[in-house]
């Protein structure tokens, strides 16, 4: 030991810390990863040795101990490389995260089916709204980066236009925010490809508005009037779930700021929520009734979906019911995530709301759901890309292909 | 199992290690050869026994060939023997399908089809194999009398999958009498982690773009333009040098803190000035392989007729082409280096050019033809590289230039010129003017290291967030 020292150079020095610093990451990996192999071996009963290395092999790839870290480092070193686009990410000119954009052709036929539905609630008297919720970027707005196409904005417009052609009643909402002067790139988060809470409460205004003046409703403008709600700021706490494929430091912008906008007392009512899908009810005023508070609390980014507060998740079939609401109008939506935040507000005014998303309901067709339901009014409130997806227009078919995670 | 997964990289590579250095010295070969087989068997556990396989029939070549080794008759014919078998193994799992194809475009449906799985790494294994039994019927090596010995060398998981191509006479000695020191194992440990970065950070980032080429050339709807069909190969070289290099860096690395030293593989093949000397700086154990065990053989350049030597050119060439892979592009690649190899051998040039500006054409001629070249490795066929070429010189109707180029180019600028920039020495006579200045060299050892830990991290943070990460090499 004494010679070992003796000939202990700086060299030699530098090479044993190095050697240390490198061995110590790589055993603070293994024993922070270990857990995964010890629970792929106590599941590998009934399996054949290729099953359980599969096993090992996939929960320890996917699951890196402190993922997290590594890819808010890979999302810091792209953007000091100067990159655009990580792992199927854009970034757009404002800074927004978005889905690098695709070229796709207009296909008229979904309209046809939706002119094909109107016809039939028309013959069950039932109103009809098809809510366009807007989407990021476009290729006119300026926020894409020249080169990079993208038929989003193509695809919006031809719908809208479509839709004026068959006569359905609708609420272009990317064109009622810039007539409201609000800044129209603005009204979505950063990281996620959601509206902002605040532009989901602008859109259940502007439905209020349009059913007072369309399906005679008589709904007291003091409800869809933004002094009348609380607004709890949660500063830097959304990381959306383009924000989650590629950390918190792609964007120089970082994390989102998030609102919870939450009824005042005076307009508050008791709800009772039957997520119909899973059997539970939960029951109480907005806040207990409808908003998951555990996805407000800092420090599990990656882990929790802020955005997810309304309603607290995605169901394939729910209702909402308000004994007390001031209009005893029965409505049925049809909706994705976008549509969350907005059957929590309209919960307020209406007595009953039930909602349908196509993504996850496959008991039976929607027009069963309808007709058993039998609402006065039917709503539609789709995101972009459950427009493009295959399945959102087949309302009298039951889907058959395998729904996606709920 | 990849060298750029998390399952290797953080529980692998430490057990291998750990186990290695807590072990007594002489258990050390046999856990070496015990993970390289789990090694194996983890991606290819169907395969591993091919691979046992070969071991055994090499380990008993070695030792008939060294027992008959008086007999120079007898044991040409074994070394023949030997020769046939290895290649007959390879044949069946690489060629036959080819094969088959080829027979029933000739004479119709003669034959059935067959779909054979090619196991990884299988020709690089092979050729190992075939150096260990050839280097001692020529005396560059001890037979090994231990089985295990026979298998740690063809099996040693460092190279196993994807080269280098260790000869037998290179780590004959280390096999039984090796050191482990310190030196080499943090040198070993930087190899590595250079290695890591230049296939996750540059090979993977940037195949990405090739892969947008070459797809768009694969549907043959005009969409790719002129500029983007030149970035693209451009990248795929980049892409094929760092894919290949850095595994190559990786197996030595690993190889230096277990004691081996492997020779490298490449050499700044991009800075050569001929196609001659490009190949003598790409995959270098390759080309050393095929010059002793095969070219040399045939007579070399030291033949009598000119014919001959371009016979010989032409035997080598289309084996190397075909060594990458079953399908005609290969061969064609292969030939195309056959035609400017032979040019160059028979004609002197560019030695015979005294203008420095001929010597630069030269050299860019070089570069184009390498980029051209692989062409043919990438496209899926024939006429798809045929309109990739065309494409690159505006003879399809595919507009010239789009704002889509530039958005990738800016996108991928600063990997880019990393990559021109490490495809040159630029780095190695930096370190050198450093070692001149004993102030900056003792700056550089503490620097040196925090550079290679913040580069382990970012690689691992690239291959976590599980962007593309392909081995081309394993497919050869």
């Amino acid at each position: 030991m004494k010679q070992f020292f003796k000939n202990l150079t700086f060299n030699k020095i530098c090479s044993i810390a190095f050697i240390t610093l490198f061995a110590v990451i790589l055993f603070l990996m293994a024993v922070g990863g270990r857990h995964r192999v010890i629970t792929a071996l106590r599941n590998a009963e009934g399996k054949s040795i290729v099953e359980i290395k599969d096993d090992i092999d996939s929960t320890y790839n996917d699951g890196v101990y402190r993922k997290f870290d590594y890819i808010n480092l890979c999302g810091l070193s792209a953007r000091l490389m100067g990159m655009n686009e990580l792992n199927g990410i854009i970034k757009l000119n404002n800074g927004h995260l978005s889905d690098i954009p695709g070229v796709a052709e207009y296909d008229e036929k979904n309209a046809e089916k939706l002119y094909e539905f109107k016809t039939y609630l028309d013959n069950k008297g039932i109103d009809l709204l098809y809510m366009q919720v807007p989407m990021k970027g476009g290729e006119n707005s300026g926020l894409n980066p020249e080169g990079r196409d993208d038929s989003g904005e193509m695809l919006y417009a031809s719908l809208a236009a479509s839709l004026e052609k068959y006569g359905i009643n609708t609420l272009n909402m990317k064109q009622e925010i810039k007539e409201s002067g609000a800044d129209y790139n603005e009204s979505f988060y950063v990281t996620d490809h959601h509206w902002t809470i605040r532009t989901a409460f602008f859109a259940y205004s502007r439905i209020i508005d349009f059913f007072n003046e369309n399906f005679g409703t008589f709904i007291d403008a003091k409800y869809t009037d933004l002094n009348n709600f609380d607004i709890t700021m949660y500063e830097k706490l959304f990381l959306g779930s383009h924000g989650k494929k590629v950390g918190a430091y792609f964007t120089e912008r970082g994390m989102d700021d998030f609102e919870l906008i939450t009824p005042k007392e005076e307009l508050d009512s008791e709800l009772v929520f039957d997520i119909i899908s899973k059997n539970k009810v939960r029951k109480g005023n907005f806040k207990e009734a409808l908003i998951e508070e555990s996805y407000l609390e800092y420090g599990a980014y990656f882990e929790l979906n802020p955005y997810g507060a309304y309603l607290g998740g995605n169901y394939a079939l729910a209702k909402i019911t308000n004994e007390n609401a001031p209009c005893d109008k029965k409505i049925l939506m049809l909706t994705d995530s976008c549509g969350y935040p907005v059957i929590s507000f309209m919960s307020l005014v209406f007595k009953e709301i039930e909602y349908v998303d196509l993504r996850y309901y496959r008991d039976s067709s929607f027009v069963d759901v309808l007709e058993s339901y039998d609402p006065d009014i039917m709503l539609f409130a789709y995101g972009m890309p459950r427009v493009l997806s295959n399945d959102a227009f087949e309302f009298f078919e039951k889907l058959e292909t395998e729904p996606k995670r709920e | 199992m990849l060298f750029s997964s998390s399952i290797f990289l953080f529980l692998f590579l430490p057990i291998v290690l750990i186990g290695y250095y807590v072990l007594p010295k002489k258990l050390r070969n046999i856990w070496l050869l015990i993970t390289s087989l789990v090694f194996y068997a983890w991606g290819e556990p169907n395969f591993v026994f091919v691979l046992m396989a070969s071991i055994l029939l090499n380990y008993v070549f070695g030792l008939i060939i060294d027992r008959v080794r008086a007999n120079k008759k007898i044991s040409k014919l074994v070394l023949a023997l030997m020769v046939t078998l290895n290649l007959g193994l390879l044949f069946v799992y690489k060629y036959l399908g080819f094969a088959i194809d080829n027979l029933n475009a000739i004479f119709g449906n003669v034959l059935p089809v067959v779909e054979i799985v090619l196991p990884i790494g299988i020709s690089f294994f092979t050729f190992q194999a075939m150096s260990y039994v050839i280097d001692v019927y020529r005396g560059n090596g001890e037979v090994q009398k231990n089985p295990l010995n026979v298998g740690l060398y063809i099996a040693l998981f460092p190279q196993l999958v994807a080269g280098p191509i260790v000869r037998y006479q290179t780590v004959a000695d280390e096999i039984k009498n090796r050191k482990e020191t310190l030196d080499d194992f943090s040198d070993g440990v930087k190899r590595f982690i250079a290695g890591l970065a230049k296939k996750v950070m540059l090979a993977d980032i940037l195949s990405m773009v090739s892969d947008v080429a070459y797809s768009a050339n694969a549907a043959g709807d005009g969409s790719l333009s002129v500029s983007f069909a030149w970035l693209g190969a451009i990248c795929y070289a980049f892409q094929l040098f760092f894919d290949f290099a850095g595994y190559s860096d990786m197996a030595i690395g690993m190889g230096k803190m277990f004691g081996f030293h492997f020779l490298e593989n490449f050499n700044y093949p991009f800075i050569s000035a001929s196609v001659s000397e490009l190949w003598k700086r790409w995959h270098i154990s390759l080309g050393t392989w095929f010059r002793d065990y095969l070219y040399f053989p045939l007579g070399g350049s030291r033949v009598k007729t000119k014919s001959r030597l371009i016979f010989n050119f032409f035997v080598v060439w289309s084996l190397t082409g075909l060594w990458h892979g079953a399908s005609w592009n290969y061969i064609t690649w292969g030939l195309m280096y056959f035609v400017l190899l032979t040019f160059e051998k028979l004609t002197g040039i560019p030695g015979r050019f005294k203008n420095k500006w001929a010597k630069a054409g030269y050299r860019v001629f070089t570069l184009l033809a390498f980029l051209l070249g692989l062409v043919f490795v990438r496209a899926n066929n024939m006429t798809e590289a045929f309109r990739y070429i065309a494409t690159l010189f505006g003879f399809t109707s595919n507009v010239l230039h789009t704002a889509y180029t530039t958005y990738i180019l800016k996108n991928n600028l600063v990997l880019l010129i990393f990559a021109v920039l490490l495809s040159t020495p630029v780095f190695k006579i930096l370190r050198e003017k450093c070692a001149e200045k004993p102030m900056l060299e003792k700056m550089a050892k503490i620097v040196v290291p925090i550079v290679y830990l913040a580069m382990f991290f970012v690689s691992t943070s690239w291959l976590v967030i599980g962007t593309h990460h392909p081995f081309i090499y394993f497919n050869f």
